[in-house]
């Protein structure tokens, strides 16, 4: 009587977050925004680890593990990254990814 | 009963649809401030995921790492860089039509992917109760070495960041 919701669904939602998150990093012009998309698409692919482990795994704490060290490793990433954001800041006046060309041809 | 159970599903779907707006809404504000916030709206939209998919200790972690520490920090710096929001600039490069379809195509894709495979199911995993306990023995047991190995990653990153960040003048 109770449906169960199929593990499909979780798939799909977390393939849409990936890819906003996506789009928000190709496209964006704005580094910090950037960065934004990066945390999209880390928080999806926890999703999915926490979805499967719920539903399809042997041992029901593993992907939660998993998703508790990309939790660690996006925070860590954050913070590196905005810090050299400031560090750039400090240099070139501007946070606009366009504008950061000096090592192209 | 019934009735009960149609009102748990609609809602766990309307906070799947209220999650991808606020995604939706973070790539493609202009105000970078109010990106920021629907960015805490998506975090928040995925804790309350994790809540539905009974990993309880894993949603308020999720709380308190990402909305409480990470989205604090991007609006400090959004705070201290100048960006660009002006109504004249774009800002969107060049890409912004292009990546929309292909990525378009590719969520297609990988939908239709998902829904014509039998994925496998375990009963006893599905009813069984992980809590906090449980993952911290796992962690400090079966799972100690990238612990420790994640602690060390964590201290070289915080003093990485110092480091890069600090002004040198």
């Amino acid at each position: 009587m109770s449906t169960i919701i199929p593990v499909s669904h979780f798939v799909i939602f977390s393939a849409v977050l990936f890819f906003i998150g996506l789009y928000g990093v190709l496209v964006r012009r704005n580094v910090i925004a950037v960065l934004m998309g990066i945390e999209l698409m880390l928080n999806a692919a926890n999703v999915n680890l926490v979805a499967f482990s719920r539903y399809a795994s042997h041992s029901p704490e593993t992907g939660q593990i998993f998703a508790l060290f990309i939790i660690l490793l996006a925070g860590c990433a954050v913070a590196v990254g905005l810090a050299i954001v400031l560090a750039i800041y400090r240099n070139r006046k501007t946070v606009d990814m366009d504008e950061f060309n000096l090592l192209k041809w | 009963m019934l009735t009960l159970h149609l009102i748990g599903l609609a809602g766990f779907y309307l906070v799947l649809f209220i999650t991808i707006a606020f995604a939706i809404l973070t790539v493609s504000l202009r105000n970078l401030f109010h990106c920021a916030l629907c960015l805490a709206g998506t975090l928040l939209g995925v804790a309350s995921i994790f809540l539905f998919l009974r990993a309880e200790f894993l949603g308020m972690i999720q709380i308190l790492v990402y909305v409480g520490a990470v989205v604090t920090i991007m609006v400090f710096t959004i705070m201290l860089t100048h960006g660009i929001a002006d109504k004249s600039v774009m800002q969107n490069n060049l890409q912004s039509p292009a990546s929309g379809i292909a990525l378009l195509c590719l969520t297609l894709l990988i939908s239709f992917c998902a829904l014509h495979t039998t994925w496998p199911y375990n009963t006893v995993t599905f009813h069984s109760f992980v809590d906090a306990k449980t993952l911290g023995i796992h962690l400090l047991t079966e799972y100690a070495f990238p612990f420790e190995i994640g602690a060390i990653i964590l201290t070289v990153a915080l003093i990485g960041a110092i480091a890069l960040g600090r002004d040198t003048e």
